[in-house]
């Protein structure tokens, strides 16, 4: 008896010690901060690729000192083994922008050889970039099943080589059925947040807190009767912020968001807003202006029609802008960020997944679209 | 030492389910020494190799109770018994995991899982379970509990606690054993005794 309640109290010590080590963590945002382009209204289409062996889908952008990087996932079909991340370097000189040769920077057997604890990846999907760690990204795996089954891997690139990688614990299905597609929200306390969504038979939004390392630190869920996946989020002050969902659910076809008071530690229900949604996701992100721009699928059906929306009362309503593609095939997965001068970053995929396409535009443009 | 925690972790699982496959065909000490001496030799000669990979790529992470208990219920064919587990109590804990479970996995609002991740959900979980341990004798889950507060807070394996003293597997696992006790009323069965 001794002994137990030598453990016992070991186990005391240890509950205690925790609240030193891992205390809960403070949610509020970092809102970022953007400059204001105030330049005239120009777009120019700076990217356009077909994928020489079938796929290309669901770019991200990797923002760097001098110009940004697109990444996607390119092989001759979604979640197949041959799939790799490819990466296209984007740098502007006095001719323009001007973008390198694509070239894989990830591919399955390159991060099966950088996991730790060592194990075999099947193929990979959506990848972004962690924010916190320039040059390193957070890639969807699988390692077994399809994308029901994927993790979320944190890959620490040592130049352009896959380090080392770790899966991310996400879920107490053995780190099952998380994916990733839109990029991190910083927080205060730099324990930055990672949107991610939950695919398992109940499906919805999440977001995860990552310390540098890539350590899951806390977790907070978008949760409803409608099935909201892949949240786009965006910052309006350090408490509240919007994520706009795509619609999972058959049920419905309009677009869903979801709000939150108190720095991302709770989400409201998802809902409905008034905008059609054929289960696609969005991109959007705040003006200097405080309102907020996003781009969408204008069609509840069909996903060949992409254009922004500019919303004035943080993503409740909005008012239709630009058409950026119209008929031309399915155009999909938008991503979106900031240059430091304040101009703006598109890219999607295109032709039903076979491209990716990439924009730079002034806010002015933008705005009056 | 993720890394070595986890191919430990793999050996000692992997070493117990071949060790109960070959129970059906072998005795059981002879049995339980060539399933961890295979399992052994597997993850030491090929920790890269796909095999390993594909078995910790499907289970990891593995955390603490469950090679806690794969090493108790092993090491009782060496007569190194510890007190079992009661049908209730298996039963009990099996309920208690798949409302967990469903929880977490978005069926209900509210999320157990993420409390995992900080210190006073962690901290709850293990004095509760160790609480338990204590009353009802089980030295190996309360050393267990205390493993798993130690690697939790030195980062090694899963950042979430809850990880760390469960485990897909005992979805499993603890029916099989409960039914496996209920139907032995009389005479134990030693397969499930722990």
């Amino acid at each position: 008896m001794k002994g137990k309640l030598t453990l016992l109290a070991l186990s005391g010590l240890l509950a205690g010690l925790g609240f030193f080590q891992r205390p809960p963590l403070e949610w509020r945002f970092a809102v970022p901060v953007v400059v204001s382009d105030a330049g005239q209204a120009t777009f120019q289409t700076v990217f356009d690729y077909q994928s020489p062996t079938g796929t290309a889908h669901a770019p991200a952008i990797d923002l760097t000192e001098d110009g940004f990087d697109l990444i996607w996932f390119d092989g001759v079909r979604e979640s197949s083994n041959d799939v790799r991340i490819f990466r296209a370097q984007l740098r502007e000189d006095a001719n323009g922008w001007q973008a390198s040769t694509p070239v894989p920077v990830l591919s399955r057997q390159s991060i099966t050889a950088a996991m730790t604890p060592p194990q075999t990846v099947l193929t990979l999907g959506n990848t972004v970039e962690f924010d916190r760690n320039p040059g390193d990204y957070l890639a969807t795996i699988v390692s077994v099943g399809g994308w029901a089954m994927s993790s979320v891997a944190a890959v620490d690139m040592v130049g352009d080589v896959a380090g080392q990688a770790r899966k991310l614990s996400l879920s107490p299905l053995l780190n099952r059925s998380y994916l990733v597609k839109s990029p991190m929200v910083a927080f205060e306390d730099g324990y930055d947040g990672l949107p991610v969504y939950f695919e398992l038979g109940n499906v919805f939004g999440a977001l995860a807190r990552l310390d540098k390392n890539g350590r899951v630190r806390a977790k907070s869920r978008m949760v409803g009767e409608l099935d909201g996946i892949q949240p786009a989020l965006v910052v309006t002050d350090p408490l509240n912020a919007v994520a706009l969902l795509r619609n999972f659910d058959d049920t419905s076809d309009r677009l869903l968001a979801s709000w939150t008071v108190d720095g991302g530690k709770s989400w409201t229900t998802p809902e409905a807003l008034s905008l059609p949604n054929p289960n696609a996701p969005v991109a959007a992100l705040r003006l200097p202006d405080a309102r907020i721009l996003m781009v969408f699928n204008d069609d509840p059906s069909r996903a060949d029609k992409l254009r922004l929306a500019l919303s004035e009362d943080g993503g409740r309503t909005w008012i239709k802008g630009a058409v950026l593609e119209d008929g031309g095939g399915a155009a999909r997965y938008p991503a979106m960020r900031y240059l430091p001068d304040g101009r703006i970053v598109l890219t999607y995929s295109v032709e039903g997944k076979t491209g990716i396409r990439a924009h730079v535009f002034t806010q002015s443009w933008a705005a009056g679209g | 030492m993720t890394a070595v925690y986890e191919l430990a972790s793999a050996a000692v699982l992997l070493g117990w389910l071949i060790s109960r496959v070959l129970r059906l065909v072998m005795q059981a000490r002879q049995a339980t020494l060539t399933g961890f001496g295979l399992a052994a030799l597997v993850v030491v000669l090929s920790y890269t190799g796909f095999m390993t990979g594909m078995f910790i790529g499907l289970l990891a992470p593995f955390g603490v109770m469950v090679p806690a208990l794969a090493l108790q219920n092993s090491a009782r064919v060496f007569g190194l018994n510890t007190r079992g587990y009661s049908v209730m109590e298996m039963l009990g804990f099996w309920v208690f995991y798949l409302a967990f479970l469903t929880a977490s996995a978005g069926v209900l609002d509210w999320d157990p899982y993420r409390f995992g991740y900080a210190a006073p959900g962690a901290a709850i979980a293990a004095l509760a379970l160790s609480a338990y341990a204590v009353w009802r004798g089980h030295v190996v889950v309360l050393a267990a509990v205390v493993l798993a507060q130690l690697l939790w807070l030195a980062d090694i394996g899963s950042s979430n606690f809850y990880d760390q003293i469960s485990h897909v597997l005992l979805v499993f696992i603890l029916p099989v054993c409960a039914l496996r006790r209920a139907a032995q009323k009389t005479k134990p069965d030693p397969n499930c005794e722990n």
